[in-house]
Order: structure tokens, then sequence, then C-alpha cells
């Protein structure tokens, strides 16, 4: 009896608190933020995520680009395969896969190093002495990032999607020899001018997510170096099944069942 | 690029640090331990990626297959880009992001705290002791989350077109095996093995080499994930091109 | 306490608090009234709950039960941004430092210069080149701060404790790791401040030598109760078995 509500507390109740919690983190820090306190740390950091961020969104997209061509292509064959495998790509890609990766890898750098930083800070007082002196850390550190992010994860979005792409245009033409004018062609009848703003958009309500989750893990560690780890850990963790479940939701809400263009 | 110049390096300390941590029967325990943590650590963000890509492949492919009457065709094509690109490639890439990153921070800040030097006075081999069962945990790691990958791949592809696409179902699991082989599975689990090795070699010795203090640690761990990703991708094309041959090898 | 009924207005009034973490009750039922304008420190064993005490006057942990009055205000009952607005009239000195590990010794030190009074940089350059000089630390102002030993930074988190000259300070262990000559100047900056501002001070210290040169009042906690609270003379002159014991020194293990 006393195990079956244990059980219950911890994997029921406990997991909705958290998530309320969150959610009201959230609330707050949408509040302050509305403010915008200091564009020249929301600068600093939002420089310091494209440069940690954009890197790897670029190789992961390129890579994710080529690597769906390839196989598109050869399981396409039989009905002239080849161009077709763009179709796939631009549609597909565009609208899910590499806007997903980007904000992976945004959830994964920024995320992980706004948790840490947020984090060191809280278990060496240094949030505790910003409270002190009548500063709100909230304004001071969490606000910021999260304009960051939310300024930050579209740009990645953006970059994903061309890298991506770029990567499957020059795999088909110069690896698998598909007509040049074919491919792009293919490739750019399923993106639509709509579907690129609808990341940009996409994209902000993920970063909004990332912050949001990030900075409360860090900005809530308890239990010294050993808990700034695992509060890291768990920001990434976190934050990308927020994103994955907005990012799904989002999808499905802008696009519903039409899947063809 | 400047990593290139550090190949030497990773290559004689990770050989180094694994021939150690081989002859200890503690570190060897240790690294059972380290990848069952890794494993934990990236078990969700690797089902979270590999998932939602698989359905959404899915329901495009389909309405392109269907619209020119092949739907035979997807399950196929869903089958082999799952085992041989997107279950391998996107859990190494996930493996970069949460363990490579960890492993560098981990041994970053013990160098900077001076545990690394504490350990070396004490006589230790923190070679042996803290970089070896990572770099072998990560290795092993690797085709553990591949596999886990594979099953949420093809199953959220199976989901998606069978259940929100109306695909038949007997359709899909006849033809599911029709794109891949047995020989494809394990050549999918080598692959990830290798990449778990390289991931490991790489984050540990950035991280054991790890200067000037806790900006240091940031600075290791970042330049881990780029180079690991980086890494692991081209290696990925490579060894794919290497056996499937450039066109992809055709599926049917 | 039957003195602390006594006293008049204080700056810092404990009204029967308790405070505990868990099952473990680490303060006890504690009443007393620290005076304005005067130094008063707080002695007592490690892990007796001193920097607890300091954490409950500046609200940053909330007791379970009695009233924590500070400046006239009762701090638990208020608001978030009147807390922040109180303690904009605190300075602290954390036990650790606390120091920003991202920026500079000097911005650090400037850091409640520029961003709670708002003053314009020239201003706060001038101030913290000359809190610098008054800590015995010129010219490392451009250090970030793990570049500093352990002393060096606890006398830069006491320059940035008082750059605002506030109301109250709270020093945690203002002269722990540093050697004698340097907490002799350290006390005797703090006799300074004091007498030339008549500002409130609290000093939690170990050390029995450096408690006598600085207080006014005196409080020794004992497993979570104010054992002894009052006039240095006083406590210094306690007859009381354990309260002896600490400031003789007598071994405890
Ligand atoms: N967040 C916390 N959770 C649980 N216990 C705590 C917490 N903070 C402090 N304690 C415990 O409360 C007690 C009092 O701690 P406090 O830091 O106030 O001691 P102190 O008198 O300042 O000691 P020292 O002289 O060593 O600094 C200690 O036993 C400590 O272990
Ligand atoms: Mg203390």
């Amino acid at each position: 009896m006393s195990t079956v509500s244990l059980l219950v507390k911890e994997r029921l109740l406990d997991p909705v608190l958290e998530v309320l919690s969150t959610a009201l983190f959230g609330f707050r820090a949408l509040v302050v933020a509305l403010r915008f306190p200091y564009p020249g740390d929301v600068i600093a950091l939002l420089s310091r995520l494209l440069i940690t961020s954009i890197p790897v969104v670029m190789a992961v997209a390129f890579a994710a680009g080529a690597m769906l061509t390839v196989q598109a292509a050869a399981s396409l064959s039989l009905i002239g395969g080849g161009p077709f495998s763009g179709t796939i790509v631009g549609l597909g890609g565009v609208r899910e896969v590499f806007p997903l990766l980007a904000a992976a890898a945004v959830a994964a750098r920024t995320g992980a190093e706004f948790a840490s930083a947020l984090g060191a800070m809280r278990v060496s007082q240094q949030i505790d002495a910003l409270e002190v002196m009548g500063i709100d850390p909230f304004r001071l550190l969490v606000a910021p990032r999260v304009w960051a992010c939310v300024l930050g994860t579209p740009f990645c979005v953006v970059v994903s999607n061309t890298t991506g792409i770029v990567g499957s245009f020059l795999v088909g033409v110069l690896q698998l020899g598909i007509d040049r004018g074919s491919m792009w062609q293919h490739l750019m009848m399923s993106v639509h001018i709509g579907d690129l703003t609808t990341g940009v958009f996409k994209g902000a309500i993920l970063g909004f997510l990332i912050g949001v989750v990030a900075t409360r893990e860090g900005f809530e560690t308890t239990g010294g170096s050993k808990g700034v780890g695992r509060a890291t850990n768990r920001a990434v963790v976190r934050s990308m099944i927020a994103v994955c479940l907005a990012s799904l939701m989002l999808t499905y809400v802008i696009y519903g069942k039409q899947v063809l263009g | 690029m400047a990593f290139l110049a550090e190949v030497p390096r990773v290559i004689a300390f990770a050989l180094s640090a694994m021939a150690a941590t081989l002859r200890s029967r503690e570190a060897l325990a240790d690294t059972a331990e380290q990848a069952l943590s890794l494993t934990r650590r990236c078990l969700v963000p690797v089902a979270l990626v590999v998932g939602p890509v698989g359905a959404m492949l899915a329901m495009q492919s389909l309405s392109l297959t269907r619209m020119f009457g092949v739907e035979r065709l997807l399950a196929p094509l869903l089958a082999a880009t799952v085992v041989r690109e997107l279950a391998p490639g996107f859990s190494a890439v996930m493996i970069c992001f949460q363990a490579g990153a960890g492993i560098a921070a981990e041994l970053g800040t013990m160098r900077v705290q001076e545990e690394i030097d504490a350990l070396d006075v004490m006589g230790l081999d923190p070679r042996a002791m803290v970089a070896g069962p990572r770099i072998l945990g990560a290795a092993i790691t690797g085709p553990i989350l591949n596999a886990v990958a594979m099953l949420i791949g093809i199953f959220s592809a199976y989901f998606a077109a069978v259940h929100l696409f109306d695909m038949p179902q007997g359709m899909f699991e006849q033809t599911m095996w029709d794109g891949i082989t047995i020989t494809d599975l394990w050549i999918s689990e080598l692959k990830a093995i290798v990449f778990g090795l390289l991931i490991g070699s790489v984050s540990a010795t950035f991280g054991f080499f790890t200067t000037g203090g806790p900006a240091g640690v940031g600075r290791a761990a970042n330049r881990t994930v780029v180079a690991t990703v980086i890494l692991v991708l081209f290696t990925n094309y490579l060894l794919n091109t290497a056996v499937y041959g450039a066109t992809g090898g055709g599926v049917l | 306490m039957s003195e602390s009924a006594a006293m008049p207005e204080g700056a810092i009034v404990l009204d029967h608090v308790t405070k505990s973490y868990g099952d473990r009750v680490i303060l006890d039922d504690v009443s007393c009234s620290i005076p304005s304008g005067q130094t008063t420190v707080l002695l007592g064993p490690s892990g007796t709950g001193k920097s607890t005490l300091i954490r409950l006057a500046v609200g940053l942990a909330a007791q379970e039960k009695g009233d924590v009055i500070v400046l006239g205000k009762n701090v638990q009952s208020l608001e978030r941004k009147e807390l922040l607005k109180l303690r904009q009239r605190f300075g602290m000195l954390f036990q650790d430092g606390a120091l920003f590990g991202s920026i500079s010794v000097a911005d650090n030190i400037g850091f409640p210069l520029k961003h709670v009074a708002k003053k314009p940089a020239p201003e706060v350059d001038a101030r913290v080149q000359e809190l610098l000089e008054l800590v015995g630390l010129p010219g490392v102002g451009g250090r970030t701060p793990d570049a500093l030993s352990g002393g060096q930074r606890k006398r830069v988190a006491l320059a940035r404790a008082i750059a605002l000259e506030p109301e109250i300070v709270f020093f945690d262990e203002p002269t722990s790791g540093l050697d004698p000559q340097t907490s002799a100047s350290i006390d005797a900056l703090i006799n300074e401040m004091q007498a030339r501002l008549g500002l409130s001070f609290v000093v939690i210290t170990h050390d029995v030598q450096s408690a006598g040169a600085i207080a006014h009042q005196v409080g020794m906690l004992f497993g979570g109760k104010l054992l002894a609270y009052g006039p240095k003379d006083e406590v210094f002159a306690s007859t009381d078995p354990t309260v002896r014991g600490f400031l003789d020194r007598e071994p405890n293990l």
C-alpha cells in the first residue's frame, strides 16, 4: 500500500509538480523578460549561443540532408528515384527534421551551458549574494538568457534549413549524378516561403522553452558541484523533451494532416 | 583545422589509457559503471531525436510513394534509412552532445581542481582510473543506444504510417525486411562501436589535458562537441560509402 | 532570554525563532535584539547555526516559528519587491566570498555601486580604487577572482560588502584564513568604519581575540540555543562552564 502510494507520488505527482513549477518559472521569466533589461548581456549571450551552436548545427544538418537524400534516392530508384529525394528532403526536412536538429543542438550546447553556469553560481552563493544586494537575479541572470535563446534559436533553424538543403543538393548532384536543374526544382517545389517564416516562429517558441527549462534547472540547483552536473544533465534532457513535444505539436497545428504542400 | 594536429596525441593517449584500464580489475568494474551512466544520460535525447525524425520521414515518403502507386516501397525505404543512417548517425551525434561534453567537463574539472594531480601523487595511474573507463564505456554505450535508436526509429515510422496514415499493417511488416538484412544490422552496430570509441577518445583526451581554470573546462567541452560531431559524421559518410557504394546500394 | 525584553528597539530583532533542516533543529527558540550602531559578534562552535541565523535575517532562508524583524520590517512577511528594497540597505560578506567568477575583481566590488546605487562609471571606478586600497589590495582590480589567494578573495568580498556603506553589514567570518596581522587590520577597519559611520555590524567569527577587539555585544550560540548574549564584558566574564570552555579553548572532542 505505502509502496503503491510512493510510486504514485514519484511517477505521477512529482513530474506533474515539476512541470507546473517550470511553467510558473517560465511565466515569471516572461514577465521579467518583457521589460528587456540589459541589452548588452543579451547580445553577449546571444553571440556566445551562435558561436557554440552554429558549427554543430551546420555539420549535423548538412549530414542529415545528405544521408536522407542518398537513402531516399536509392529506395525510390524504381519510380525514377533521384530527384524525388529532393521532395522528401524539401518537405520533411524543412518542416520537421532540420528545425528539430537545430533546436536539439541549442538545447544540448547552450542549454547545458546556461544550466551549469547558473548552477555554479547557485552553489557558490553568487545568486544569494545578488539577492542580498537587493538585485533581482531573475532580471539579471534569467531574463537575458531566455532572450538569447528566443532570438538565437530561429537563426539556428534558418541556418539548419539552408545547410540541409545545400547538403541534399550537393550530394544529389555531385555524388548521385542527378541533374542539377531537376534536383533544385524538386527541392524547391516543396518549400514555400511560408515554411521558412513558420520555421522562424517555431524556432522562437522552441528557444523560449529551452531558455526557461535550462535556466530553471540551473537556478534551482542544490547539492554542491555534484548537483551542478545533475542540473546540467537534467536541463538537456528536459529541454529536449519540451522541444520535441512542442515541435510535433506545432507541426500538427500548423500543417495538420495536409502532408504534401 | 587545429584538431588535425592533435590526432596523434588523441590516439596515443586513448590507447595507453585503454591498455592501462584493461589491466586493472577495479578500472574494468568502473568501465561498466561508466557505460551504464553514459547510456542513461543519452537514452532520452536519442529517443527524442530519432523517434520524431522517423515518423516525419514516414509521413513525407508515404504521400510521395502513394502518388506514384508504389506504397510497398515505403517500408524498405524507412527500414534501410533508419538502420544504415538515422540510428547510428543521430545516436552518435546525441552521444557527442551529452556524453562527449560530459566526459570532457568531468575530466576537465578533475584536472583544474587538481584531483588528477592528487591521484598522481598517491602513485595511482589517473589514465587507468578516470580516462580509460570513460573511453571504453562510450564504446559500449554506442551499440546499446544504436540498437535502441533502430527500434524506436522503425517503430515510430511504422506507427506513423500504419496508425496515422492508414497504410495496411501487413504490407509494412512483410516488405520491411526487403530493405535490410541481418548483415546491415551488424554493420550498423559495428559502426556504433567505432563512433563510441572515437567520441570517448577525443573527449577524454581533451578533458584530461584541460588548461586554464574553470573557463578552460567550458572551452574543452565545447571543442569536444564540435570536433566529435564533425568527426563522427565524416566517418559515417566514409564508412557508408565504402560499404554501400556511392549511390547507397539500391534497396530493391 | 530575559535581557532581550529589556533591550530597546534593535536593528535586528529575533522573536522566538525556530529553524530546522529536515528534522534537525538548528535554531531552537532563539530571541534577541541586535542594537543598531554597534558591532555585535556571534561566537559558537562550527555547525551551530551562525550562518543560518544571518540567512534568516537577510531573508535567504525562512524560519518555521517566530519572527525576524530587521530595520522595523518583518522579513518573512515582505513582498519580494519590498524585500529586495530592504536588502539594498544591507551589505554581506559570505563565508566563502561568493564573488562573481565571470567578472573582474574591480567589477565585483563595483557591482552594487553600479547596479544598486546606479552610480556613473567614473565615480564607481574611483570608489573601487579607494576600496581596494582600504583592504590592502591595490592593483589586483583587473584580475578575475580565481587568480587570487583565499585570503585575498575574502578581502575583495569584504570590500564589496562595504562598498555602499549600508546600514547593516553582515560579516560571515571576515578574518578566517587570514594571517594574524591582516586579521588585525581588518578588525581595525571594522572599528574605524563603525566609529566613523555609526553602522550596525553583525560579525560571525571563531577568533575570540578578534571578537574582543571589535565587539560591543557578544552572543554565543551552542546547540541551537543562545547561551549568552549581552555586552562584551558581561559575556566574557561569564561563569557558565560551556561558555568558559569555548572562550578558554578547552578541547571538546
Ligand atoms: N541547506 C541545508 N540543508 C540541510 N542542512 C543544512 C543546510 N545548511 C546548513 N545546514 C546544517 O545546519 C547547521 C548549521 O549550519 P551553519 O552554516 O549555520 O553553521 P555555522 O554555525 O555557520 O558553522 P561554521 O562555523 O562551520 O560556518 C549545520 O549542521 C549544517 O550542516
Ligand atoms: Mg558558517
